[in-house]
């Protein structure tokens, strides 16, 4: 179970450092004891086996023990995005079914929100989990707070034992406008945390940054994946990343020996040539995750670092974290593609044709991922599921869960596998996974454009993936970008607004009728290019 | 402080960011406005509007969070028109 890799670190090195967040630390004995608190506290409540509890917290140590608290109480643990319009918070939080809610005093506004929404919420119990008072929230309705934490007794609970009951449940974008959820089972994370521990070599003084969400799974190894080393997490506080001077620091000052994150992170202070003159002395692995490294920033970071240890990890949240990797011998060349290497410990990929036939070597076929890190499926969604999730009979004629990625990949002959991209209209950017389809149903709900389309706009050098939104406007025509974006802040989070906005009278269409969508994407490209002066040539 | 500098900087960084209503004391920052990907359009638009030249190495983006710090960053660098 995944908090048993916090329990056994307790009982060895309890003085420990587990987690620090600026000036607020923890070791893992007060990690194991608060969480355990916290158990007490949610099954003195009412939580039952399965029961899920919705996280409106801030990436906080605390946020770490609400995690662990809910899984010794059995539970099942919901992060979600503080930063997301209450509306689709909203939307998440009734599809899960939540029972309860813990919030703190970055998510009051939104759970203030939330309780005055139609889907009444006012009536799910509540936890309020800071230190601080609030200035919004009414805390006579809560059934308990942090500050009630101490008398509660320190008992080891570990309500499940079975570890192919549900960890948690990360919410993603959903095509059709509604975030799906992706169940992920204890023994998920277990698997994929004890390859990793083993792989990297991870151990008690690895310092270790956690950069993502914890409604991305990259967080989920940043932190079990630390606890089972008994190292020391380092939670970058938000607002750091955007100045890349900061960043450096952090990284530097809390002498990290390991970073994770998205490229995007990393291209962002290439683009800044941001890395001190004598490097980062203490950092030992740098792994990426959730979408390409575009070379050119890739072989800035191995230049500057050569000490360092380069490992890419591919694998949507489905297969949980990642599925296969590849770390680098040397630094590639400026027209190299990097693989995504090859299956990790009982894990597989699959290049597969449309009649689930293995591509030969060389073709490009649909990427398809089996083995221990699958997930059970979509969150009370059987549908959704089944057309992702399928079996398949391998050569010896057993049959084989697999889950179809949607990313279009080919093997090699020496079995390293490559990426080359989407089958649909899934985007990362900046190391978001995006729908544009999530984006359209917005746009259609707010009813003010006659026609739209939203299309993914490559930018050349750093940054890749943009958004481009075009559009033909309603009658009333107060579709400007401002307005439509203003508009949009109520639907879908802000890393979904498009960048690019044009207007049409007509879109532009394919001999059969439908939307000609690369064409549109073709012109957002070249409009960018055009507008695209000073900055871009000199950081090339 | 140039006010007609401050109108500028103001108008572009509302085009850019496409948002309405800024002052020019807001921290664009903390309310979420810029990230990796409009930080660079913004410098590229400041650039535009004003003729100059921002390099990408030496500037410290922390003069970047509000109108008024953009404003005395870019102050020098501007040519007065004798």
């Amino acid at each position: 179970m995944i908090y048993d890799f916090l329990r056994e670190q307790a009982k060895s090195i309890p003085e420990k450092k587990a987690v620090t967040l600026d000036d607020e630390h923890l070791t893992y004995g007060e990690v194991e004891t608060q969480s355990n608190k916290l158990a007490g506290q949610l099954l003195n409540n009412g939580l039952k086996p399965g029961g899920r509890v919705g996280l409106l917290l801030e990436k906080t140590p605390k946020a770490i023990i609400a995690m662990l608290g809910v899984s010794k109480a059995g539970g099942v643990y919901i992060p979600l995005d503080i930063n997301s319009p209450a509306d689709r918070v909203s939307k998440i939080l009734s599809s899960s079914d939540v029972c309860m809610l813990m919030v703190d005093h970055h998510a009051q506004n939104l759970f203030y929100q939330l309780t005055k929404s139609e889907h009444n919420f006012d009536s799910i119990s509540w936890i309020w989990w800071s230190e601080e008072s609030p200035d919004i929230v009414n805390l006579s309705k809560k059934i308990s707070s942090y500050e009630e934490l101490e008398p509660e007794a320190d008992f080891p609970h570990a309500v499940v034992r079975d570890e192919t009951s549900t960890a948690h449940i990360l919410f993603t974008s959903g095509s059709t406008g509604d975030p799906k959820g992706v169940e992920i089972t204890h023994k998920n994370i277990t698997s994929f945390v004890n390859w990793a521990v083993s792989y990297f070599g991870m151990h008690s003084e690895d310092r270790v940054s956690c950069h993502s969400p914890l409604h991305f799974d990259l967080s989920t190894f940043d932190i079990y994946g630390a606890l089972a080393a008994g190292a020391h997490i380092f939670i970058v506080p938000s607002g750091i990343s955007v100045i890349p001077k900061k960043l450096c620091d952090f990284i530097t000052n809390n002498r990290l020996t390991q970073w994770f994150s998205v490229p995007s992170a990393l291209s962002y202070l290439a683009r800044f040539k941001a890395i001190p003159e004598n490097g980062f002395p203490h950092l030992k692995r740098l792994i990426w995750c959730g979408e390409v490294f575009p070379v050119a920033s890739l072989r800035y970071w191995m230049q500057s670092l050569p000490g360092v240890e380069f490992t890419n990890l591919y694998g949507p949240t489905e297969a949980t974290i990642a599925s296969s990797y590849h770390t680098l011998s040397e630094i590639p060349n400026e027209k190299d593609e990097v693989p995504i290497g090859v299956p990790c410990d009982r894990e597989d990929l699959l290049v597969l044709d449309e009649e689930l036939n293995e591509a030969a070597a060389g073709e490009v076929g649909d990427l398809y991922i089996s083995g221990v890190g699958l997930s059970p499926g979509y969150w009370r969604d059987k549908d959704k599921t089944d057309a992702v999730f399928k079996w398949r009979k391998n050569e010896v004629g057993d049959s084989v869960r697999i889950y179809k990625t949607g990313d279009l990949a080919s093997v090699d002959s020496n079995g390293l596998f490559y990426c080359h991209g989407r089958s649909d209209y899934q985007i990362k950017s900046r190391g978001y996974r995006i729908e544009l389809g999530e984006i359209e149903s917005a746009l259609d709900e707010l009813k003010i454009l006659r026609e739209f389309a939203v299309v993914p706009v490559k930018i050349s050098g750093f940054e890749g993936v943009a958004i481009g939104c075009a559009f033909v406007p309603g009658e009333d025509n107060v579709a400007s970008p401002m307005h439509m974006k203003k508009k949009l802040s109520e639907k879908i989070p802000s890393y979904m607004f498009p960048q690019y906005w044009r207007s049409f009278t007509l879109l532009p269409r394919n001999g059969n009728g439908k939307i000609d969508r690369k064409g549109l994407s073709e012109i957002f490209e070249q409009a960018t290019e055009a507008n695209r002066p000073t900055l871009s040539s000199k950081s090339a | 402080m140039n006010q007609e500098h401050l109108l500028r900087i103001q108008e572009v960084v509302s085009e850019t960011l496409l948002v309405e209503d800024i002052t020019s004391q807001d921290d664009l920052f903390e309310l979420g406005y810029l990230d990796s990907l409009s930080i660079v359009s913004l410098m590229v638009a400041i650039e535009e509007e004003f003729s100059i030249s921002l390099s990408l190495e030496t500037v410290d983006l922390e003069e970047f969070r509000s109108v008024e710090s953009i404003c005395t960053l870019i102050s020098p660098l501007i040519e007065i028109p004798a």
